[in-house]
């Protein structure tokens, strides 16, 4: 039996009626990572201890009466940065190699509460700054729609290990768009929350201003179901806000009929025609189902770069200052250069990076006054081909993510299509601040009126 | 020895070096010549953010979260 088809709910309702159980669809999870690790390097390390532990234990917990919610029994892989009692958080390096947790991060616990099935650790770039690079004690997760080309990143495995049909849902942290960057590449969802909405508690830091976690899904439904689980006030973590919960499912299927979309122009200058193309067919869509679509103004893209750029490497200098001074060389390359570049700001560089920022962000939200949420694209293009080593101020054109990192707003990243090459294309969709259930509404309905849910995933195809 | 760097970078590769020695960073030689030229490139990066910063005179609460005080209706 096969459960790479299912979704979040369906495999709920299976559980329920007791058609499968947690440990035979666990089992079904991990032999599936085992078998995809070797072409497909998604894994840094499969648990099949843990996971077949916490699935006996949901076994129980249904034959007994106990139902902990919409992810009990249901298996998920975190990202190597979060922490997980036990266990070593490598951060993809070198450096992290030995660095074991002496407790679960914030999301962990929370997935523990409600139910869910840690089965491994995924790849990411290392200490989620950039890549892909080989020089890395594991390699570079691979695109499985096309090995050849990268999956972005820097969740990466997360991505990955979604769009092979592995896991429904996985967690990712997204600092300049480390969540949707590699969902776009991949044709699965990605959801960066609002600032302050999931708690970062436990998960190793890039850019402390500019970190969130979320969600990376099969389908929006799935990231939906996976936020209601995450979100929540965290008093040991001080940016996280203590605001009620919505239902993010409470949207799903409504119509978008009077909802107002407004088209962030500006943002999309780099953007290949058909990833324009793309974007005009999605506006079409909507306006078809009588929503309405237009321009709004907001900054230029480029400038949100350059914060996103200096806050990131004066905050990543800060967190790894005392590893690059003792052992720089145990760093991969690419990360060693950008994190030591940190070191050429000062203070008043950083003080003017954080009025800039509020000002840009200030800005958005002037935008989003006009209507009920953004649309822009997730990435440029299509997966680029895989290069050893990209320049970094220009792996795969500007950077079209990172304005919401700047801004602290929820975007989500939704496929919509394949191109003429069979590579995944999106839509990125920005909501208000804490606005996640409206954004999860739309996303909702661009992902079925663009046809995705009709598309198999490669893991499907094969 | 160092490789020289590009024309372009050539008027930062002094302030880099020192401030690379300021943070006690012994980087390898070959990172030298792309590290300055992205040096190079983060100094007119930092221009705009500075000339952008400076359009609103008002003093800014940077403390606050980012989130904070801004009104999306």
């Amino acid at each position: 039996m096969s459960f790479a088809n299912l979704s979040i709910r369906d495999l709920g309702k299976k559980l329920r009626a007791r058609d499968t159980s947690s440990v035979e669809l666990t089992r079904w999870t991990l032999n599936a990572a085992q078998a995809a690790n070797g072409s497909l390097n998604a894994f840094i390390r499969i648990l099949p201890d843990h996971a077949l532990a916490q699935a006996e234990k949901a076994d129980r917990e249904f034959a007994a009466g106990i139902d902990r919610g919409p992810l009990h029994g249901i298996p998920y892989g975190a990202k190597d940065l979060f922490d997980v009692a036990g266990l070593p958080t490598s951060c993809h390096s070198r450096i992290g190699l030995d660095a074991v947790a002496t407790a679960d991060a914030a999301v962990v616990e929370r997935l523990a509460l409600g139910g869910a099935v840690l089965v491994g650790k995924l790849a990411t770039y290392e200490y989620a700054l950039y890549g892909p690079d080989a020089e890395l004690p594991f390699p570079p997760a691979r695109n499985p729609w096309k090995p050849a080309h990268i999956t972005g990143g820097s969740s990466s495995g997360s991505a990955v290990a979604i769009a092979s049909g592995i896991l429904q849902m996985a967690l990712g942290t997204d600092t300049g768009g480390s969540i949707r960057s590699p969902s776009s590449w991949t044709g699965t969802v990605g959801l960066k929350p609002t600032f302050g909405r999931v708690s970062r508690r436990g998960c190793f830091p890039l850019s402390s201003s500019l970190d969130h976690c979320g969600p990376l899904a099969r389908q929006v439904e799935d990231a939906a179901i996976a936020l209601q689980v995450l979100a929540g006030y965290d008093p040991l973590d001080t940016d996280c806000a203590n605001l009620a919960v919505d239902d993010y499912n409470a949207g799903l299927g409504k119509p978008v009929k009077g909802l107002r979309i407004g088209i962030a122009r500006s943002l999309l200058v780099s953007a290949s025609e058909q990833t324009l193309g793309n974007i005009a067919r999605i506006a079409d869509l909507l306006r078809a189902e009588g929503a309405e679509v237009f321009d709004v103004e907001t900054p230029p893209l480029a400038l949100f770069g350059t914060v996103v750029r200096a806050l990131l490497l004066i905050e990543g200098h800060h967190v790894h200052e005392g590893n690059l001074r003792r052992r720089i060389g145990d760093f991969g390359p690419l990360s060693a250069r950008r994190l030591a570049l940190g070191a050429g700001y000062t203070a008043i560089d950083y003080l003017a990076c954080l009025k800039a920022r509020r000002l840009l962000a200030e800005a958005v939200s002037a935008a989003l006054c006009q209507c009920d949420v953004l649309l822009c694209a997730t990435t440029a293009h299509t997966a680029p081909k895989y290069t050893p080593m990209p320049d970094p101020f220009d792996p795969a054109g500007p950077s079209m993510t990172n304005p919401f990192n700047v801004t602290g707003n929820p975007a989500i990243s939704v496929p919509t299509g394949l191109d003429p090459t069979g590579l995944p294309m999106s839509v990125q969709l920005v909501g208000k601040l804490f606005g996640e259930a409206q954004l999860l509404q739309i996303a909702h309905a661009v992902e079925r009126l663009s046809g995705w849910t009709d598309v198999a995933l490669p893991a499907r195809q094969a | 020895m160092m490789p020289n760097p590009s024309p372009a970078a050539q008027p930062f590769a002094d302030e880099f070096d020192r401030l690379m020695q300021r943070a006690h960073l012994e980087l390898k030689p070959e990172w030298r010549e792309p590290m300055l030229a992205e040096f190079a490139e983060m100094r007119a990066e930092l221009e705009a953010i500075h000339s952008f910063a400076d359009t609103r005179e008002s003093i800014v609460d940077l403390r606050q979260v980012i989130t904070y005080g801004r009104i999306e209706k």
